[in-house]
């Protein structure tokens, strides 16, 4: 009984973090049928920048918060300056821009942070929780990594479902030339949607990196296979 | 609703990479009435409406909306400058309620609508177009064929429109349907003096409701006359009428 209580929890805990990362590809092949190979570049360079924040201010907070922001800005740059001029070219030319593009990335990682790899620290105690004694599998961290994405998916759910933006986009998402005709401006509505996938990303990448490691590469292995290791 | 406008197109030329499917066209639609578009398949009346609401980039010519020109950016531009275009095939956005087609709708002139106007063009669609009342939590999908071209003429007229282009709105659907949206189209011409063009396959119906027609063959006008004189005219009508 215990231990089925300790895998679920875990499991739980898990399924958060492939969540965040189907979430922020989810957000750009729906908006734009493209499947964006750099997903994982985009959040291993937001996490490295975080990282960077966390040892040079020791707080953990500014670190996370700069991630943050910092996917925001790389998804919004990403689309306006890689992706915008293979709009109405074929499909196939996106998809390989979104491969130079993680190439790039992680080449600039290599050159900025090093090819070492980091250890992210954690916002909690990553030691387990217990319940009078019985070990229950999950840590206070864990507990932090599901609320989070808790959050972080309602709060984008709702936004999409009642607010005149979110309309904006499942509209441009559905059906672009039916958007364009009545009004909408599709271009920066693809826009901004990078740039919540971004933001997205940087979120798993600070989350699931105290339980690997971060290397140039590490993140692009977590977003395809969607595995963090433990 | 604000005041319909004229609309004019002069010397369109117009194409798809190679194709050049206009060739020099010119119309003029009278504001408040309805206007006919007719033609064989392919003749370019789709075309038409495409390079008018800014789906594609006419080569030559002006477009004039009330007497106006208008750079032709991009079509969410026509659409904030008062021209709604209903593409052919009753194009609803199936994964959305009915009642979100028609907030689309509105995002035409979002800095201009305060939350009790948007209520009150809610109201007013539903009032016209008592069977998407029933419907408007459902999703589009689930529409009627009927409802559906309701659907997107509604979703056009909540962005109160000072042109309505609409492309072969009776297409697909049943007599008595069709003769239900064609009596739609009179209605919005005679009661809301809103500006019409209509593109139709169904000649004898558009000239029916229409104040003048346009022939249009192979991308060139070949007739243009009072919508009457070109139903009495029997050769023109063998030829490129079909009736
Ligand atoms: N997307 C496209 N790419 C290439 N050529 C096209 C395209 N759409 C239309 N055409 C060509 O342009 C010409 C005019 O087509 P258009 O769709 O305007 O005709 P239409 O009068 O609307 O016909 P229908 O009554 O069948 O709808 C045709 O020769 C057609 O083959
Ligand atoms: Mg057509």
């Amino acid at each position: 009984m215990t231990e089925f209580l300790q895998f679920t929890l875990s499991g739980i805990v898990f399924g958060m973090i492939y969540a965040a990362i189907a979430l922020s590809l989810v957000l750009i092949w729906r908006g734009t049928r493209l499947l964006n190979f750099a997903q994982g570049g985009m959040a291993m360079f937001t996490t490295y920048m975080a990282i960077e924040v966390v040892y040079r201010t020791g707080s953990y907070w500014a670190g996370f918060v700069v991630a943050l922001a910092a996917g925001l800005v790389l998804g919004a740059v990403c689309e306006l300056a890689v992706i915008r001029p293979t709009l109405n070219k074929p499909p196939l030319n996106a998809v390989i821009v979104t491969i130079g593009l993680l190439i790039l990335l992680e080449g600039l990682a290599g050159i900025f942070f090093g090819a070492q790899p980091r250890s992210f620290p954690a916002a909690f105690s990553i030691v387990g929780l217990r319940v009078g004694g019985t070990p229950l599998g999950v840590s206070r961290f864990d507990v932090f990594v599901a609320g989070a994405v808790l959050v972080t998916t309602l709060a984008l759910a709702a936004a999409f479902r009642y607010t005149s933006a979110g309309l904006r986009m499942r509209a441009a998402a559905f059906n672009a030339t039916v958007a364009r005709l009545s009004g909408i401006r599709v271009a920066r509505v693809i826009t901004v949607g990078w740039a919540l996938a971004g933001l997205l990303g940087a979120l798993a990448g600070v989350i699931v990196s105290p339980s690997t490691f971060l290397d140039p590469n590490s993140m692009t292995r977590s977003s395809s296979s969607g595995s963090p290791r433990r | 609703m604000p005041a319909s406008a004229s609309l004019e197109a002069d010397g369109l030329v117009a194409g798809y990479g190679e194709v050049v499917a206009l060739h020099g066209v010119s119309i003029s639609a009278a504001a408040g009435a309805i206007t006919a578009v007719l033609g064989a398949n392919g003749a370019g009346k789709t075309t038409l409406l495409r390079a008018v609401s800014g789906l594609i980039r006419p080569r030559r010519g002006r477009v004039l909306l009330g007497g106006e020109q208008v750079a032709i950016r991009s079509p969410e531009q026509m659409a904030r400058t008062g021209v709604a275009h209903v593409p052919e095939g009753q194009a609803v956005i199936a994964e959305l309620t009915v009642e979100e087609n028609l907030r689309v709708g509105m995002m035409a002139r979002p800095g201009r609508r305060s939350r009790s106007d948007r209520a009150a063009a809610l109201d007013q669609a539903y009032q016209r177009f008592r069977p998407l009342a029933q419907r408007r939590r459902k999703l589009a999908a689930t529409l009627s064929g009927g409802e559906r071209q309701m659907l997107v003429i509604a979703r056009a007229l909540t962005s109160q429109p000072r042109v309505l282009l609409l492309d072969e709105p009776s297409l697909g659907l049943a007599p008595r349907v069709m003769a239900q949206v064609m009596d739609l189209v009179l209605q919005l011409s005679r009661e809301n003096g809103l500006t019409i063009v209509l593109v139709e396959q169904n000649a004898r119906s558009a000239l029916a409701v229409a104040d003048h027609g346009v022939v249009l063959n192979l991308g060139r006008v070949v007739a243009s006359a009072d919508a009457e004189a070109l139903a009495a005219d029997v050769a023109l009508r063998h030829h490129y009428l079909g009736f």
